[in-house]
């Protein structure tokens, strides 16, 4: 019988997983990701607590930059240049929905606003049939983004995952800062408590409310874009990210920025460390998260009183 | 000075469903007139004043507001005309904190004159100084007051309505909330009063109007109705 600790460094050796690099990646790919999902989730929830809208066409813009992004980087040869031109098309695409489809839907309930966005889910993706096909895409990362940061004799760290990390730091304060600390913020949590009043005010609630929905649409699009890079691009991609969107604003609490911080990182990590350490269960872990959260607090996180 | 009325409002009706609310009102509010609501619950200064700005729609009737017909137009254009709402429910945004309160609201006036301006709405609340930081969920009923009134102010109006100016607030409160409506009223600016305290608010105002089941039963001189007390105990039920 081998010695006790021999047999611990078999088992150190075996368990990859348990050397210290291992985590930093995991964790580093868990925040990363986590970032990126808030920056959608953050556009959902706050088109929901402001406006009270179930945008299930939220994904459709987070395709739309992807889509974007590659198209735009195949012709300009520079991904930066595809995002300053993407992303006002984004909003602007965002901004026409508004004006043409949603502004319709403020004195309807949630069930026919599901109805109307799942339906701009399906023209969306017609749309990008016809544009783009259904091929799988992919974007170069600028040359300068390119490398990677060495942690360990094995181990190193591509520089474009922490620089998207980065860009949705910047995003993330850019978006505190104006939710907070400007006018238009105080317009829009006034508007979001209480619309009335907000209206007897003088605020123009429905210049307001198209200003939130293209911010939203801008959110998800501007991810979709940096992600593509990382994410290939293919038919679906809204879907994919709209469902995961959806449960972290569940997670947070219906409405609460602060909330899809928390539920983004939260799913972020348990997707990393999930997709390595239990693979045959990653698929159930973001959803094993969301049911144990609901179980603590029904309303979410950051959520108000259960109606 | 300008001649024209801010506020004229032609024989408005309402409907709530089917319940017919408002029965033909006719009002009018003159530059720096202050003019008090009087009636019973439930006969239509709520309704009246909601018609006036766009949160109720008439089912007949004009509002005309400086000489323009704004008759069913969205409330924001009608507050941008220099009208300014004090709620009966106060409305304070909750999740504001008391600055943030007053300067979502702020505006010049139409004319351009920014005479409310933060200074002036916190030296005439002196409480709200206290709690700038607070959130509007904090604050106490009189201080929620205050900052209704700071508020409206804040969008320098032509006219401010005030909808129960001193409604379930303490006695001190009240006091205090008249005597600041005493100040505003001083700057010239023309005030529509609702609230219970009739003998304050006949006090107060130059012209007094009662509502009755949504009529008008009572128009004149608020010096004439304080003295006329039948008129009390037949509409006001006092």
């Amino acid at each position: 019988m081998p010695p006790p600790a021999k047999k611990r460094g078999r088992l150190f050796i075996w368990h990859k997983h348990m050397e210290l690099s291992f985590y930093l990646i995991q964790a580093l790919n868990g925040v990363q990701y986590g970032f990126l999902l808030f920056l959608v989730a953050s556009g959902l929830t706050l088109v929901f607590g402001v406006m009270g809208i179930i945008n299930l066409a939220h994904g459709s813009f987070y395709m739309i930059g992807a889509y974007l992004a590659y198209w735009l980087s195949a012709m300009t040869g520079n991904l930066f240049i595809a995002v300053l031109l993407g992303l006002p098309l984004s909003i602007a695409v965002g901004f026409a929905v508004e004006r043409f489809c949603i502004s319709f839907l403020y004195a309807r309930d949630h069930l026919e606003q599901v109805l109307l966005t799942y339906g701009l889910i399906l023209i969306f993706n017609e749309g990008q049939r016809i544009l783009w096909g259904n091929d799988v895409y992919g974007v170069a990362i600028p040359n300068w983004l390119s490398g990677s940061i060495t942690l360990t004799d094995t181990q190193s760290y591509p520089v474009y995952r922490l620089f998207i990390s980065f860009a949705c730091i910047a995003v993330a304060v850019g978006l505190y800062f104006l939710i907070h600390k400007t006018r238009l913020g105080m317009t829009i949590r006034a508007g979001a408590s209480n619309r009335e009043m907000a209206q007897a005010l003088g605020i123009d609630i429905n210049n307001l409310f198209a200003a939130v929905f293209a911010l939203g649409a801008g959110l998800a699009a501007f991810s979709g874009m940096i992600a593509a890079p990382v994410e290939a691009v293919y038919p679906g991609i809204g879907e994919n990210i709209l469902v995961v969107s959806l449960v972290i604003v569940v997670i947070g609490g219906i409405g609460s920025i602060r909330g899809a911080f928390a539920g983004a990182m939260m799913i972020g990590l348990a997707d990393a460390f999930g997709k390595t350490l239990a693979p045959d269960y990653a698929s159930f872990i973001v959803y094993g998260v969301m049911a144990a959260v609901l179980v603590w607090r029904p309303q979410g996180i950051f959520g108000g009183s259960p109606q | 000075m300008s001649t024209q009325p801010i506020v004229d409002i032609r024989d408005l009706h309402v409907h709530y469903g089917s319940s017919h609310i408002l029965h033909g009102i006719n009002l009018t509010i003159g530059a720096g007139e202050c003019i008090c609501l009087l009636g019973r619950n439930g006969m239509g200064k709520t309704t009246t004043v909601r018609s006036l700005f766009g949160l109720a729609q008439p089912s007949a009737g004009n509002i005309t507001i400086f000489g323009d017909d704004r008759t069913g137009v969205a409330s924001h254009i009608i507050a941008r005309q220099g009208l300014a709402l004090v709620s009966e429910n106060r409305d304070i945004f909750p999740n504001l904190t008391v600055m943030e309160n007053l300067v979502m609201a702020a505006r010049v006036s139409k004319s351009g004159s920014r005479e409310w301006s933060l200074e002036k709405t916190l030296s005439t609340f002196p409480k709200l100084t206290e709690r700038l930081d607070h959130m509007g969920d904090q604050l106490s009923g009189g201080e929620q007051q205050m900052l209704a009134i700071g508020r409206a102010l804040m969008t320098n109006p032509e006219l401010l309505v005030l909808d129960e100016a001193t409604e379930g607030l303490a006695p001190m409160i009240r006091d205090e909330i008249w005597s600041m409506v005493r100040a505003i009223r001083a700057t010239g600016m023309a005030t529509l009063i609702i609230d219970k305290n009739i003998s304050t608010l006949l006090d107060i105002s130059d012209r007094a109007i009662i509502l009755e089941k949504g009529r008008i039963v009572y128009e004149g001189s608020a010096q004439e109705l304080a003295k006329k007390t039948e008129l009390h105990a037949r509409y006001l039920g006092v």
